[in-house]
């Protein structure tokens, strides 16, 4: 279930949103494109496997990047370019593509908390973890909203969520 | 060249060894996975020609293990490797001793071309 999204939320978004695309294409060779902008009402993830990252400081809150297998095992053959070294493809959400996702999520954390640099919304990055499974939920403060950016890359959707607030 | 490659993710140690390939150098890689292995590694060989390390990692931080190498006296020259880009930051792993910084995101050219001009390669 989603509303369509307040203005004051795009500059919350999208620092996680250019940090998100640059990653991708700089570490993972591929173009997303972003087909949504939302604030999500549910906590139910869409993707099979989702990274989630705690943010601390002025600003706290979650940064969460959620992908389908699929994607996610092309993501991890791209990031350590396995097609160039014969490698053999990862069968299903290994360690390895665990690992992977962690790295996107700091990827993406790191990227948005450069930019939020003295700013309010300046925050220090944690240790990121994985939650897997279709339908997983990952509950948030209900008070916080959560900015939802929906995208697409090489035929498969994945999503970013970003609950961020000032002065919690 | 014997390289110590520090992060504690495997992605990112396998990416930065494909990366160290391009440099068409032989290479010995040892991989670490946070300061304290890496430091532990590091002072097991005597003859590390380059550290590569990342920032936030459990344990032992990038920071306090570049510290720790510096201290050593050995002179093997670190770069940072991490998604930390603020100025602050950076300042402060150069003020430590590091002799060049990465900031992640990353392409294997801006990686190498990073290490040739550590290593003063062509």
């Amino acid at each position: 279930m989603s509303a369509p999204l307040d203005k004051s939320y795009v500059g919350v978004i999208n620092p996680f949103i250019r940090a998100t695309v640059n990653a991708m294409k700089t570490m993972v060779y591929m173009e997303p494109r972003r087909t949504n902008l939302h604030i999500k009402k549910d906590n139910i993830m869409k993707g099979d496997i989702s990274a989630i990252m705690g943010l601390t400081g002025t600003a706290s809150g979650t940064a969460v990047l959620s992908f389908s297998e699929r994607l996610a095992i092309k993501i991890f053959s791209n990031m350590i370019c396995m097609k160039a070294n014969s490698e053999p493809q990862a069968q299903g959400i290994t360690l390895e593509v665990e690992d992977s996702m962690r790295e996107m999520i700091n990827l993406v954390g790191g990227g948005a908390k450069n930019e939020f640099t003295n700013s309010e919304f300046h925050f220090m990055v944690g240790i990121p973890s994985i939650i897997s499974g279709s339908g997983h939920r990952i509950s948030r403060d209900p008070k916080v909203p959560c900015i939802a950016c929906d995208f697409e890359a090489e035929g498969e959707p994945f999503f970013l969520e970003i609950s961020l607030s000032v002065g919690k | 060249m014997k390289v110590l490659v520090v992060d504690d993710s495997s992605t990112m140690r396998r990416i930065i060894s494909n990366s160290l390939q391009s440099l068409g150098v032989p290479l010995e890689i040892t991989e670490a996975e946070d300061g304290n292995d890496g430091f532990t590694k590091y002072m097991a060989s005597p003859d590390f020609e380059l550290v590569l390390s990342d920032w936030n990692m459990p344990n032992c931080n990038g920071l306090e293990f570049l510290q720790k190498v510096v201290a050593t006296g050995k002179g093997t020259p670190v770069i940072m490797v991490t998604t930390e880009a603020e100025k602050t930051n950076v300042i402060t792993a150069i003020k430590a001793g590091a002799k060049n910084y990465i900031t992640k995101p990353f392409t294997p050219d801006i990686l190498a071309g990073k290490i040739k001009q550590t290593l003063g390669l062509k």
